[in-house]
């Protein structure tokens, strides 16, 4: 019954897209998680001689092997779409297991070729209650065409060997050497892998079942020329948080947000009795509602662009405070463009940007008496560099804006929301 | 990049502190590495080991130093304790303050912040302990130094969640952050050498962390101006990274009273990053012969701090305050960024650029900006 269960997950509809993939494989997970020898980010030599020590205290079953060896699958297609070493390391050790155990062997040891690594002989067994289909004749094979690995420093990752290989021949349009120039030389170590979660895994391009299929049948070859297309083209793949799950899968980001923002500006007045100048200064201070646009994404860098409509008030003074105008209101808007860079993705970024600064407002009471000054400007328009910096809360983006303007700072501080 | 640096430490640039912000590491309680479990004062054998092995980076050290290397050198002048009862420790602090820059008021001077030896003493595993502190400390409103005791008080932990203190220590309120230049700490009367006597009570628990103080003012430094009062802080810890906070304090003597109120938050991100905030309102009622003056302020203190590598992070602090006296109104803003580096263990450096803007019922002003370096040394 579970057998059947298993078999109707790996059917053609089963696998229509990568979610589903990812979600048989995480009930894969959940099947063996438990089990002493899974080790997924073992590395990989550590965890031959792990086999090679405990494999005498645990029976297979053919169906838990089973298992073991779509995961296996799974995993190299997973690494096939990301590249991520993870999966690299958790399909190497996933095939290694069922080829020591003699499970699929030959198949088994052509995905451990194909992943870079060399083949080895069964040494374990299990129980073929259910079926004999599990060859000897595959140990055969491997011995015929690499011979068998005796210890353990026969067994080691080909991409440091720099000496030529035969070629398998039932591994066709694949050369060993475009083998192993795709593969890391080195496996992971285990602090710089994360738990496997399938939601994480997203990948950027539509896949369907045209583009490459896993189910039961998988073959070999199937595989392999699979991997020599994403050799040749290698996808973009990004670990995605919770927060850009909420976000576009086109990496665009769009938020809406209110800040707080600043600045002084510096101007001369003329005085009409003396037609002498006097230099006054502008504080100007405003809230603000507007918006982010992060609308192209490169790698960890994106473009954004704002705009904010500003409603606020300023008071102007002379150096001495001579003469002022106090709290005038004054609406104003920001428009900017920035390079941003993720530090971390979707948890904090700076980047570098130009901002257009706007301020309307009059100045009357300057003009008329007793006054009487000949103001340059009523409203300011201004450009400033800024620094940006920002951080994320699941959707809640808190950003600071430093910018140069005037000989002065002009800042901008506030929270975005982002809707998407 | 290491050369600039470099450059900018030949050229005096700053050092400094900051600790509150550390819950960006995953360390909310000031316990885990201070001896007062407030926070300031000094480090403890743990808080040691940490700052040399997280916070500081490995300037000068080879690769082939391992951390646990580094942290065995972290104690007083590089050594191992020799036995758990003593602990001795140094801790200078220089200011480079260069004001309005540009200007023709513009002044360069250097401030001698802090120069302070410690003891520590422990016994009956940790159960009592004795800080005492004695250095000098820049005298107000002028340059010179006079000798001076920012903290000694003796500890008694209650089991492990309850510690008392008894002496001279920092009121117990808000954020204790280093920057006493904010409104959050200059204006409340809760700044860089406003200590007070007292009784001091803490609870640490899994979900929260504060308590009670009450205190009779520096009555041995100056009598006249020893401010009584009482005041209660707790922090709800929602999570390790993320505590949010309230105060209150009450303070009086012949010439002011003071209320404040306050509430905080510190929100810690990966790999060191953090923001923390304080929002506070306080009443002020002074007496000057038989002229009484009410003020109300509303403050804001907000500083981000942005890991870029070990030892390296960028700061940013925003100081607000408005304060009303009869018409009157008043607001400033300061805006300070710079660079924290702790290139390696025991130095600590910060510069940073602050610009102050000042607008109020009868105009504005130039703004200001200042430059600031600060080093900080301890062994």
């Amino acid at each position: 019954m579970v057998l059947r269960i298993f078999i109707l997950f790996f059917s053609l509809s089963s696998f229509s897209n990568i979610g589903k993939i990812a979600s048989v494989r995480q009930k894969i997970f959940l099947t063996i998680k438990e089990h002493p020898l899974y080790q997924p980010q073992m590395p990989f030599d550590t965890y031959y001689q792990f086999l090679d020590e405990k494999a005498d205290t645990h029976d297979f079953t053919e169906f838990k092997l089973k298992l073991w060896y779509f995961l296996g699958k799974i995993d190299a297609y997973f690494y096939l779409k990301t590249r991520e070493k993870k999966y690299l390391t958790s399909s190497r050790n996933a095939f290694l297991l069922t080829a020591y155990y003699g499970y699929e062997n030959k198949a088994s040891n052509n995905f451990l070729r194909l992943l870079g690594m060399r083949q080895i002989e069964a040494r374990g067994g299990y129980s073929k209650s259910k079926s004999q289909k599990i060859s000897n004749q595959s140990n055969n094979v491997n011995q015929e065409v690499q011979g068998p690995l005796q210890d353990y420093d026969d067994f080691e990752d080909i991409s440091s060997d720099t000496t030529k290989e035969e070629k398998d021949s039932e591994i066709d349009d694949l050369t060993y050497e475009e083998d192993v120039n795709s593969i890391p030389s080195t496996n992971v170590p285990d602090s710089e892998l994360e738990p496997y979660n399938p939601d994480d895994v997203v990948i950027e391009d539509d896949l369907d079942t045209t583009d490459f299929d896993i189910d039961e049948n998988l073959e070999v070859n199937e595989v392999s020329d699979s991997w020599e297309q994403e050799n040749r083209k290698p996808k973009k793949v990004k670990k995605r948080s919770k927060v850009e799950k909420s976000v576009s899968p086109l990496g665009k980001k769009f938020g809406i947000g209110y800040s707080f923002i600043s600045w002084q500006e510096t101007f001369n007045l003329t005085n009409q009795s003396t037609n002498k100048d006097e230099e006054v200064y502008l504080s100007y201070r405003a809230h603000s509602l507007g918006g982010n646009l992060e609308f192209v994404t490169l790698g960890n860098w994106h473009l954004s662009s704002h705009l904010h409509f500003l409603l606020g008030s300023f008071n102007v003074s002379n150096e001495g405070g001579a003469f002022f105008e106090a709290n005038i209101s004054a609406i104003g808007a920001t428009f900017g463009l920035a390079a941003k860079y993720d530090i971390e993705r979707d948890l904090r970024s700076f980047g570098l940007g130009i901002d257009m600064l706007y301020r309307g407002g009059e100045l009357e009471s300057l003009q008329t008496a007793p006054n009487n000054y000949t103001t340059p400007r009523d409203a300011f328009l201004g450009f400033a560099p800024y620094l940006e910096f920002e951080h994320h809360f699941s959707k809640l983006g808190f950003f600071t804006r430093l910018g140069y303007l005037e000989s002065t700072f002009y800042w901008h501080a506030g929270l975005h929301y982002y809707l998407f | 990049m290491r050369s600039l640096f470099i450059f900018l430490t030949l050229l005096g640039v700053n050092f400094s502190y900051a600790y509150t912000n550390y819950i960006g590491y995953g360390y909310g309680s000031c316990l885990t590495c201070h001896y007062n479990a407030y926070g300031n004062g000094p480090l403890n054998d743990y808080g040691r080991a940490l700052g040399a092995t997280m916070i500081s980076g490995r300037l000068f050290l080879p690769k082939s130093t391992s951390e646990e290397k580094i942290a065995e050198k972290s104690g007083f002048f590089f050594s191992q304790p020799k036995q758990t009862w003593f602990r001795p420790s140094l801790d200078y602090r220089g200011l480079y303050l260069m004001q309005s820059l540009g200007k023709n008021s513009s002044t360069n001077r250097y401030v001698h912040m802090q120069a302070d030896a410690n003891v520590v003493l422990k016994f009956a595993e940790d159960k009592f302990i004795f800080s005492g502190t004695i250095g000098l400390a820049p005298e107000s409103g002028s340059d010179s130094q006079t000798l001076y005791s920012r903290e000694n008080y003796f500890m008694f932990r209650l089991g492990e969640n309850h510690r008392f203190y008894l002496g001279k220590t920092d009121h117990l309120f808000g954020l204790r952050v280093p920057d006493h230049n904010v409104a959050a700490r200059g204006a409340t009367g809760l700044g860089e050498n406003d200590q007070t006597y007292g009784v001091t009570y803490h609870l640490f628990k899994p979900k929260f962390e504060g308590g009670l103080q009450v205190f009779l003012g520096d009555f041995v430094t100056d009598s006249e101006t020893a401010a009584k009062g009482a005041s209660a802080s707790g922090e709800f810890v929602i999570n390790d990274r993320f505590r949010l906070g309230a105060s209150s304090l009450y303070s009086t003597f012949d010439l002011a009273d003071r209320l404040i109120f306050a509430l905080h938050t510190r929100i810690g991100f990966t790999k060191g990053s953090s923001l923390i905030s304080e929002f506070g309102y306080q009443t002020l009622e002074q007496t000057l012969g038989s002229i009484t003056s009410k003020s109300n302020m509303i403050y804001f203190f907000l500083q981000n701090q942005f890991y870029l590598t070990r030892g390296l992070n960028f700061i940013q602090t925003f100081d607000y305050s408005n304060r009303e006296n009869g018409n009157s109104d008043s607001t400033s803003w300061k805006i300070q960024v710079g660079l924290q580096w702790f290139p390696l263990s025991r130095l600590e450096m910060r510069f940073e650029i602050g610009n102050s803007r000042f607008y109020s019922t009868n105009g504005t002003s130039d703004d200001n900006l200042d430059l600031l370096l600060q080093n900080h040394i301890w062994f």
